[in-house]
């Protein structure tokens, strides 16, 4: 009894490993909400809560962890850089642990794509800090840990083939308080 | 089973091996059953699911906000968007969504009480901006193209097996003066039973 229960939260707990695509730091469950879902994907998305997008809004990639597995917390400083995978405007939001919009003294937590600074290759570089910075900085002074949320809208980066080919920025952390 | 062959020359009270072994396959099936049991189950009994988290947020014929901020608000929405919710009911007729935004990257998707997403565009697909969606019954939808009304024409028709639906309209708004634009462009989006649609009823039938 207790094995099985227990299995079965391993599988559906929050973020789930099954039905997962894994990119680096970042994990994508493009199969969520769509009727290809399999028992253990409908489990996890009724356990999350999570409201999917769906195949023609776009998708949404999670990070967890640095790139070097470490937990997101805000007492160090991180820069996430690099490009995302092609979509007509994507965003990039941080939420606590349980998955709610973190916000900042004016307004949310998060930076989207069309008022982005880039560089001349059209690659960008984000800094996550409690302390302002130059550049594309988002504050993480209201969260003691958290995750970062890119969400990809009007994109092709569902399609199967292209999903294991995306590039997605990488995580590196800076230094810690 | 497995375990019980062993080499010669081994000496192994006899009654153990077979017992245990006999109740540790016991174990492993019961806990396969309650595993997959559990995994079945989980959907059914879930009171945080997506779905049961739009309901309180969902208008009655119109779209109304879902807050997303972290008191109160709902887990897993873009915080840079104007969430909407409205919700659906086919029982007595087909519902119209109508939505007018040109200005900005908006989406509608719409959830059955799985959480499972029925249909979904962005505003690519919307003419010029506007969208004009009629969701009927599959009922409503055979007696549609029996004799399509032409109100119909220019519509796109989603069939739906679930009577019971929410759309979310999501609208891209980054800075205050984009969210109040948005809350106007969600106070003008209609979400309305739309009778009209049907072709008139033959008296007597």
């Amino acid at each position: 009894m207790a094995l099985g229960l227990w299995s079965a939260w391993l599988a559906v707990r929050s973020p789930a490993p099954v039905d997962t695509i894994a990119l680096g730091a970042w994990q994508a469950w493009p199969n969520a909400g769509t009727s290809d879902a399999d028992p253990y994907s409908r489990a996890r998305q009724a356990r999350t809560g999570e409201i999917p997008l769906g195949s023609g809004e776009g998708l949404m990639l999670l990070a967890l962890t640095d790139d070097s597995d470490e937990p997101l917390v805000a007492a160090c400083d991180y820069t996430i850089t690099g490009q995302t995978p092609p979509a007509r405007l994507w965003t990039l939001a941080l939420e606590n642990p349980d998955g709610h919009a973190i916000g900042m003294r004016d307004g949310a937590a998060a930076l989207a794509s069309d008022t982005l600074l880039r560089t001349a290759d059209g690659s960008f570089a984000i800094a996550l800090s409690q302390k302002p910075q130059g550049g594309n900085w988002i504050s993480t002074e209201e969260a003691e840990r958290f995750r970062v949320v890119i969400r990809l809208y009007d994109t092709t980066a569902r399609t199967g083939t292209e999903l294991t080919t995306l590039e997605m920025p990488s995580i590196t952390r800076g230094s810690c308080a | 089973m497995i375990g019980l062959s062993l080499p010669r020359g081994w000496s192994v009270p006899r009654l153990p091996l077979g017992a245990i072994g006999a109740f540790a396959a016991g174990v492993l099936m019961a806990a396969g059953a309650i595993h997959i049991g559990a995994i079945l189950l989980v959907p059914v009994y879930a009171r945080e699911d997506g779905w049961s988290r739009l309901v309180p947020h969902a208008g009655e014929d119109r779209f109304t906000e879902v807050p997303v901020s972290a008191e109160g608000g709902v887990a897993g929405l873009d915080p840079l968007f104007v969430n909407a919710a409205c919700r659906l009911n086919l029982g007595e007729a087909p519902a119209g969504i109508t939505v007018d935004a040109r200005d900005r990257f908006w989406s509608v998707a719409l959830y059955d009480p799985n959480g499972a997403i029925l249909f979904s565009l962005n505003d690519r697909t919307a003419i010029e901006g506007r969208l004009d969606m009629i969701v009927v019954s599959p009922a409503q939808n055979a007696e549609l193209k029996r004799s399509p009304t032409p109100e119909i024409e220019l519509t796109i028709v989603i069939e739906s097996p679930s009577d019971d639906l929410i759309a979310l309209l999501r609208l891209f708004a980054p800075t205050k003066t984009a969210q109040q634009d948005a809350r106007r462009i969600m106070a003008r989006a209609e979400c309305l039973p739309a009778p009209s649609v049907m072709p008139a009823q033959v008296s007597g039938g």
